[in-house]
């Protein structure tokens, strides 16, 4: 009989390293990853865990993406239950109203509170179970999609799968970091922004909006702020389809 | 090579203790007993309770080589590994300085599949990502050359010539096009550069080398 699995989501190494210690004499199997990305493509690669438990602040994706990509993706959640184990959770208490935290754990936490936290999550079982379509068989993997996985991922589907996702996430705060930039007037930031998204879309296979993103990179290059204002909205659209998971080109 | 012996324990490590004995990843160690090259137990809890001697005889192995064969227990990895460096088995270290979130999670999913043995560290702004390259003495840094706050051949060079930094390997990873290159060339010279759109194909095989050279050069002790 395959033990719990237990996926802990903290990007300080020294936490990692005490849920090892504390947990070492849990029959679970701890899987300790440093980031939301590796916590995905763990969980494209083998499937929900029975608990995950996450670290809120984060460099680059935080405890909050994760939480949204979780339910935005029931196949990966799957019944896992999820514990907020982050310190200073009182200032983050109202982002997180209204979703489907079983616990929240405070840093620093005793090796025994701890320890309980994971022992009480395992022996509750799964959570309720919710709908969704099953790990490995999303297979709704578009043509330009398949063709990027080809060109830029030697074939590597699971990976592209991953990245996908975690770029999901963060094309919603690459809009309004773009809007941003355009108001102010900020030519240099959005220059910036188009020449990473560029390459960003490109990878993933969304030719049409990487060659939008080329050109609005050369427009605020040159100084354009017309030409600018006139290809962010395209850009704009695209990346809030992304977001949501809408389509590319 | 694991089965049940709760009475082993007060000849044992845990593999927590024996992954900081050996310098290795709880996983990397795992492996390691799922492969039987260590001698492990389960308690009757199902936690794996290591043989003190056969992880003794790795380690022997890796300094000297001179170390016999456990009864039991291969020491495969420990062979290996007696014919690279003599200084003890340490975690390899990557630190990648890059703003891109996306290319920030593309380089951890890479890490994490294809170089698990690897603790990477991530800088997202070019000082920062200095100060943190002094600090931590990484094998190999990854580092954009477009970032805000730092003019990116500035960066390139204080990495390269200062002696500081002189242990690390350097890889450059990059949106600019060959031609939108050219002002960085002599920053660039003779350094390995990965045009973002390649990272996945291109990046591993020049980190794997990256770590390797690291590893045959780093006869001389460890910096403190």
């Amino acid at each position: 009989v395959s033990r719990p699995r237990v996926l802990l989501v903290d990007d300080d190494a020294s936490i990692r390293r005490f849920a090892e210690l504390a947990l070492d004499e849990l029959d679970i199997e701890l899987v300790c990853v440093a980031g939301v990305a590796e916590a995905l493509a763990e969980l494209h690669a083998r499937g929900p865990a029975a608990l995950v438990l996450t670290d809120l602040m984060m460099p680059g994706q935080s405890g909050h993406d994760l939480i949204r990509a979780l339910e935005a993706s029931p196949a990966l959640r799957g019944g896992a239950r999820l514990v907020v184990f982050s310190a200073g959770v009182g200032g983050s208490a109202a982002a997180l109203e209204g979703h489907d935290i079983w616990r929240r754990l405070d840093k620093p936490a005793s090796v025994a509170a701890l320890e309980d936290c994971v022992r009480a999550a395992v022996a509750a079982g799964d959570a309720a179970p919710r709908p969704g379509g099953t790990v490995g068989a999303p297979a709704s993997l578009t043509d330009e999609e398949l063709r990027a996985i080809e060109a830029h991922f030697g074939g590597e589907r699971s990976l592209y799968v991953a990245f996908r996702d975690s770029c999901v996430l963060q094309f919603g705060k690459d809009a309004q970091a773009g809007e941003q930039a355009l108001a102010r007037g900020d030519l240099a930031g959005l220059r910036h922004l188009a020449h990473s998204l560029k390459s960003v879309l490109g990878t993933l296979g969304h030719d049409g909006q990487a060659a939008t993103s080329r050109a609005l990179e050369l427009a605020c290059a040159a100084g354009d702020a017309h030409e600018a204002g006139r290809l962010w909205p395209a850009l704009h659209r695209g990346l809030l389809r992304l977001a949501r998971r809408d389509g590319g080109d | 090579m694991t089965q049940s012996d709760p009475n082993a324990s007060t000849e044992t490590y845990t593999t927590i203790e024996a992954a900081r004995l050996m310098g290795l990843a709880v996983r990397s160690v795992q492996l390691m007993v799922d492969r039987g090259e260590l001698q492990a137990w389960k308690t009757s809890g199902g936690h794996r309770r290591i043989a003190r001697d056969s992880v003794h005889r790795w380690l022997a192995g890796r300094q000297g080589g001179a170390a016999a064969p456990a009864a039991g227990a291969s020491v495969g990895t420990a062979g290996a590994a007696a014919a690279g460096a003599a200084r003890p088995a340490r975690v390899p270290r990557v630190l990648l300085i890059e703003d891109s979130v996306h290319y920030q999670n593309l380089v951890r999913l890479l890490v994490a599949q294809k170089f698990p043995q690897v603790e990477l560290q991530v800088a997202d702004e070019g000082i920062a990502g200095l100060a943190m390259a002094g600090r931590l003495q990484p094998d190999v840094l990854i580092v954009d050359i477009l970032l805000p706050g730092i003019d990116g051949a500035t960066l390139i060079t204080s990495l390269r010539s200062n002696p500081q930094f002189s242990a690390s390997r350097l890889l450059v990873v990059t949106s600019l096009d060959e031609g939108q290159r050219e002002p960085y060339a002599f920053a660039l010279a003779g350094v390995p550069v990965v045009h973002k759109p390649q990272l996945v194909t291109a990046l591993p095989p020049l980190l794997a080398q990256a770590l390797a050279a690291g590893s045959a050069g780093a006869a001389a002790p460890e910096p403190t």
